[in-house]
């Protein structure tokens, strides 16, 4: 690959991932699918692309996570960082903490790739100790997020049993029903199966409570304590990257609840410092999947799975990232640089048009193009998936549960696949 | 506040709907070709099985069908039942069921059982007819599938007219016209196809 076909790719990828990142409730893994069946003779070029696409969607879905799906102030408490920052006006701070978050993140995970690979692979062999205690730590992660619901008393550890055993049943039934698309690409039950429990419930949600979004102040920088403690939850956020991209089945969330296990209720106050954590562990996590898979040829992502398909990857070993990792790492740089820019530059125009348009038709148009994708991509099993998913999904808001137990819908699967019971 | 009684209701419903749902459905049947479309889920894959052997973690055999190949792994623990039912030769048309997931970038299919394994057709009964010059045009599509073909053994070529194909395993005779029943395989090492020979016989026009 030369310079010039890198760069190209680079900047498509980069294009059409800060367009795809403003669909609600498109996954990055479902853009790699869709890039495979339509260009899969295209090798390498193709594998840069998507790892440029992946960044700069990763950077542009902050502007909707932020603007779509706002709680009504019923619901308030239970809110999501950027919600609560953006029902009190300050919708432009979260997007530029997240983006500043996400940038910081990137950076801090291809500067330490190198340790990593030391940590993992020779002379750590930490990937090889994992592998025969991959049950536990699962069982562990599981049994560590129900310990959390303790300090809320009994009442609340109750409801996020339930919450989770009901994700739990139903990532192992999705995974065994039979979805095909409607269009010539590969399908997956994980499209209905995560924008049913995550996706179209807050979505839902604005439309029930009619939530009053005020008009956005402009962005300012945080004060100096603020920044501290957004600094270091983006070195924990991308170590917590790091211990999540090794197992399988591990979200954000998980990274993010792990990242903040050691908080401060002071810190709680303000959300920045969360947003600045969930930021970099979500671009961390596309580049550290690289590394995973470089070490140990196991994709740990969709991303990592694409780019293994398009170019083959041989283990890294020794000495320095081998030279497809080096093109990937710069394209992720390059597209994570640009789409920071071009993001921060796009979330002022946002906020005015939001400042005039309804809450609950942009929801409605939201929910209705998420839908759709799920008919399209994944038929009407797909769309069977999603209605019960919606439906469990709603539980974690009516109980005043937090949504991280519904992670149990891939974490428990895996635990079973690893236990030989699935 | 959503209520939450009517709200967790409604979702145990759907969950136990949706498992009902699933009952005992077969998985669904697909070509090789288009194996990669079903990744992640459980499948059902017909073709000819090639290069089986036995695994410390299970069975593995290769399925292939003209130019697509799939890998195949028998659990270990059901592998142990293939003792008892019909032992897989390479050539047999099969269908494995289990679920496809990608290993080290290659599409491979875990069975759970030996049971997860049917064979359509034996390799000596699926042994068609065809002429050298047929597999010749295009040896890919013949790849790993039993054919009976005939034409004379010189200098480790099997040859017919101007078609000729590298011989491999087998008791081919240093010269002479046969028919022979076996497969077509890539061999790396020569960069070409190989004919392995289950059967040859000398053969008279």
């Amino acid at each position: 690959m030369d310079a010039l076909t890198a760069a190209g790719a680079t900047a498509v990828g980069c294009l059409v991932g800060m367009a795809t990142g403003l669909v609600p409730g498109l996954h990055v893994n479902t853009l790699c699918a869709v890039g495979l069946s339509l260009a899969p003779g295209m090798g390498p070029t193709l594998a840069v692309g998507l790892c440029a696409m992946a960044v700069a969607h990763g950077f542009a879905s902050h502007l909707p996570s932020t603007y779509l799906g706002a709680p009504g102030e019923d619901t308030l408490l239970s809110a999501m960082p950027a919600h609560r920052m953006l029902l009190a006006g300050k919708g432009l701070d979260a997007v530029q903490v997240s983006l500043d978050g996400a940038l910081a993140g990137l950076v801090l995970a291809v500067a330490l790739l190198l340790p990593y690979k030391w940590v993992l692979g020779e002379p750590g062999g930490l990937l090889d100790a994992l592998d025969g205690l991959m049950a536990w730590v699962l069982a562990t992660v599981l049994v560590f997020l129900l310990a959390r619901e303790t300090r809320r008393g009994l009442r609340s550890f109750l409801w996020a049993v339930v919450v989770l055993a009901l994700a739990a049943i139903l990532g192992l039934v999705a995974g065994r029903i039979e979805v095909a698309a409607l269009v010539p690409v590969p399908a997956s039950a994980l499209l209905p199966l995560l924008s049913g429990l995550f996706g179209a419930p807050a979505l839902l949600e604005t439309l029930r409570s009619h939530p009053e979004v005020p008009p956005q102040e402009p962005a300012r920088p945080p004060p100096t304590a603020v920044r501290r403690r957004c600094r270091r939850g983006i070195v924990s956020g991308v170590l917590a990257a790091a211990m999540t991209s090794v197992l399988p089945g591990m979200t954000s969330a998980i990274a993010a609840t792990a990242a903040r296990a050691g908080a401060s209720d002071r810190a709680e106050h303000d959300p920045r410092p969360v947003l600045a954590t969930l930021g970099a562990i979500g671009l961390a996590q596309v580049v550290l999947a690289f590394g995973v898979l470089w070490l140990s040829l196991r994709a740990r992502s969709g991303l990592a799975a694409a780019v293994q398909q398009v170019w083959a990857a041989e283990a890294w070993t020794l000495g320095a990232p081998p030279v497809a990792l080096r093109w990937l790492l710069v394209a992720a740089l390059g597209s994570g640089v640009v789409a920071h820019l071009g993001v921060a530059a796009m979330a002022g125009p946002v906020a005015l048009w939001m400042g005039r348009a309804s809450p609950r038709w942009l929801s409605a148009s939201a929910l209705a193009i998420v839908v759709a994708l799920v008919a399209l991509l994944s038929g009407l099993p797909g769309l069977a998936i999603f209605v019960t998913a919606t439906a469990v999904g709603l539980v974690p808001a009516a109980t005043g549960t937090s949504r991280i137990h519904l992670t149990g819908c891939l974490l428990v699967p895996v635990l079973f696949y690893r236990l030989g019971w699935a | 506040m959503l209520p939450p009684r009517p709200v967790l209701a409604s979702a145990i419903l759907l969950v136990g709907g949706l498992a009902w749902s699933l009952g005992s459905s077969p998985p669904p049947v697909a070509s090789l070709a288009d194996a990669a479309l079903w990744e992640g889920q459980s499948v059902t894959l017909e073709g000819w099985v090639s290069d089986v052997r036995p695994a410390a973690d299970g069975t593995r055999f290769t399925l292939v069908d003209g130019a697509h190949s799939v890998a195949v792994r028998i659990a270990a623990a059901g592998a142990d039942a293939i003792a008892d039912g019909p032992a897989l030769s390479t050539g047999d048309r099969v269908q494995a069921s289990g679920r496809l997931s990608r290993w080290q970038g290659q599409l491979r299919l875990d069975a759970e059982d030996a049971r997860d394994v049917k064979t359509v057709a034996s390799a000596s009964a699926s042994a068609g007819a065809t002429t050298l010059a047929e597999v010749a045009a295009d040896p890919a599509a013949w790849q790993g599938r039993p054919v009976v073909v005939r034409g004379h053994v010189e200098k480790g070529r099997l040859a017919d007219g101007a078609h000729s194909v590298a011989v491999g395993g087998g008791a081919w005779p240093a010269e002479g016209v046969v028919q022979a029943r076996g497969l077509l395989r890539w061999d790396g090492h020569c960069l070409c196809h190989r004919f392995d020979a289950r059967e040859v016989r000398p053969w008279t026009p």
